[in-house]
């Protein structure tokens, strides 16, 4: 009997408290073989959802702790001399593994963040002369602590793009931190055990990738699109092409995760906020009026009439 | 294909047919009327004028809601100064509406105004269950002159003594009718023909404002549906179910559901099954819409 997504979600769920549309973010990357940008303040079990996730997979799992002074090579490897063979080795970096968790990526400075975001957009890393290609599945869950900016440095817009979702995670309920102490006060956070494999996901991922989208929904995308990209005070510049197709792929995901071979208006609606939150520039005017980007975006897909 | 289709159609005839037993039930005078809920009615003339002996077009219209097959009881208004040359009929379906179009083929004898009293309809108004006379807008035509009067004959005073003035007369009139003739002929060969004046729209009569039930916007809905099971009806008909449940062109079925009256619970299964025959792959397309009858026949009694 192979594993359904359902069954990684239920494994990440018994762990994780609260955090249900965290979860269904990271399936849908995992689904839609795409890389997840986690922000929330500190303390939220985000960096435990990623080790979650790659508990319930088996999967390779490196943490890479982003800060001012990392190099390049501190995350794709270098060369290193060997003495006794008299020649250069290749000890490859962290970045060489199933699922990576870089941990607060806008601590370290631009040309670091760009070796990460090379690696994701490639697939691959090149040290020295030599291209090493990166395993399959190969997923990069960042996180952000959007309360602490002193000493960060910003991610470039055309790097946030390389991210499909951006996944917001908030404070759980009076109920759920409730549960959180019943289950967690005197003991260690346990990890799932392993509910799917490797193989799991490529099928999944093949078997997504086959979903049904109708040609009316292909244009409902684009005119959810096109509705970032209006004349607007707030907006500096509207999503990219690469945000539609992005769309299509997690609407995809989600259509599947939910046990449809065919995607809804609905599985568009649900995945375009995480996927368009990232990628628009907001001017100024925004904050100086105290509306909030993702309330900007709610407004702006409310405003697009359904097929 | 042919059998099942033709099946289909028994099928429908026989449900109208009793639908019709149960709305219909014969006895007084007024239940032999038919039940309608009138959504259009009116009278136009192609053109709106027309010229003196030649056939021209009247046109009534009547839009009613629902499947209905045939409809007898329109009055004509009478057309006493009109010749009538033809007379032809038709009802054509669309979704959840019967179109009746008489077409009416009539020539003017007289140049002039003709005024036309409104087509009427007696029915019972299927909302309220009221006999109603329904009528048309009135309509008014005005006659042209048509073709140029005969020449008229010099005076027979100097007839005797002058007969060359009145052939001479003659003849410079007959070469003044082909020079005109001539001139027009070539004026119009220069000139693109002229399209012909659009007919002004309709006047419509103001009806009393009613509404069909609910189980009878389904069962139109099923009815279509069965009758035509393609990707294209789905597309109408759950546009027509959602607007059912007060659902606005900017909301995904998530929010239609979420928000569902406690009244219309029952229509979920249904909202879903539309959904899915929506959107679904071709080769999923018959099973959907089986699934849509099946969600239909779970809510209508």
């Amino acid at each position: 009997m192979s594993a359904t997504p359902r069954d990684l979600e239920r494994a990440l769920k018994a762990t994780i408290v609260g955090q249900d549309a965290a979860i269904e973010g990271l399936s849908l990357a995992l689904i839609a073989d795409g890389h997840a940008l986690l922000e929330g303040p500190p303390g939220i079990a985000k960096t435990l959802a990623c080790r979650a996730l790659a508990a319930s997979l088996d999967a390779t799992f490196k943490r890479i702790q982003f800060t001012p002074d990392l190099l390049p090579a501190d995350i794709v490897g270098t060369r290193i001399f060997d003495q006794q063979s008299s020649r250069f080795d290749t000890v490859l970096g962290p970045i060489v593994a199933n699922i990576v968790l870089a941990d607060e990526i806008n601590r370290a400075p631009a040309k670091v963040q760009s070796a990460l975001l090379e690696a994701m957009q490639e697939r691959q890393v090149t040290i020295g002369l030599e291209s090493h290609p990166l395993p399959d599945p190969f997923v990069v869950l960042a996180t952000m602590n959007p309360l602490d900016n002193d000493g960060t440095y910003a991610l470039p817009l055309a790097q946030m793009d390389r991210f499909l979702l951006k996944i917001d995670l908030g404070y759980p309920g009076e109920e759920e931190e409730l549960e959180i102490l019943d289950r967690y006060a005197f003991a260690q956070t346990p990890l799932p055990q392993r509910v799917a494999t490797l193989e799991d996901v490529r099928r999944w991922r093949a078997q997504a990738r086959a979903v049904h989208v109708d040609l009316k929904l292909h244009r409902y995308v684009v005119e959810l699109v096109m509705a970032t990209r209006q004349e607007s005070p707030y907006v500096m510049s509207g999503a990219s092409p690469r945000a539609s197709l992005a769309l299509v792929n997690c609407a995809r995901a989600r259509a599947f995760l939910y046990g449809r071979d065919y995607v809804e208006p609905d599985d568009i609606r649900s995945v375009a906020l995480p996927v368009l939150r990232h990628r628009i520039a907001f001017t100024h005017r925004l904050s100086l009026e105290e509306i909030s980007p993702s309330s900007w975006i709610a407004r702006t897909i409310a405003g697009v009439h359904v097929p | 294909m042919a059998r099942s289709r033709s099946l289909v159609r028994v099928k429908l005839g026989i449900a109208v047919a009793a639908l019709s037993c149960l709305l219909f039930p014969q006895g007084s005078e007024a239940q032999s009327l038919p039940r309608l809920v009138v959504e259009r009615f009116s009278m136009s003339a192609r053109p709106v004028s027309p010229t003196i002996g030649r056939a021209f077009a009247l046109t009534i219209l009547l839009r009613v809601r629902g499947n209905v097959r045939r409809i007898d009881n329109v009055t004509l208004p009478i057309l006493s100064q009109l010749a009538l040359r033809g007379d032809e009929r038709s009802i054509s379906h669309t979704l959840g509406a019967s179109i009746y179009r008489e077409t009416l083929t009539v020539r003017a004898e007289r140049t002039g105004k003709i005024e036309l009293a409104p087509a009427t309809l007696d029915a019972i108004d299927a909302r309220t269950g009221q006999a109603e006379q329904y009528s048309s807008n009135a309509l008014t035509i005005v006659v042209r002159g048509g073709s140029v009067q005969p020449f008229a004959t010099v005076g027979s005073a100097v007839g005797r003594l002058v007969p060359i003035v009145e052939h001479l007369a003659m003849i410079a009139a007959l070469l003044f009718a082909a020079a005109s003739l001539t001139a027009i002929a070539l004026l119009y060969r220069r000139r693109p023909q002229r399209p012909e004046p659009l007919p002004t729209p309709p006047i419509l009569v103001a009806e009393p404002v009613v509404e069909q039930t609910r189980n009878e916007r389904l069962r139109d809905a099923a009815l279509v549906l069965r009758a035509e099971p393609t990707r294209a009806v789905v597309g109408s008909v759950r546009v027509a179910v959602r607007s059912l449940v007060g659902a606005t062109a900017k909301e995904t079925l998530s929010d239609v559901l979420a928000r569902l009256p406690d009244a219309d619970r029952d229509l979920a299964p249904l909202l879903r099954a539309l959904e899915r025959a929506a959107f679904t792959t071709d080769d999923d397309l018959p099973s959907a819409i089986r699934t849509c009858e099946d969600a239909f026949a779970e809510v209508l009694p």
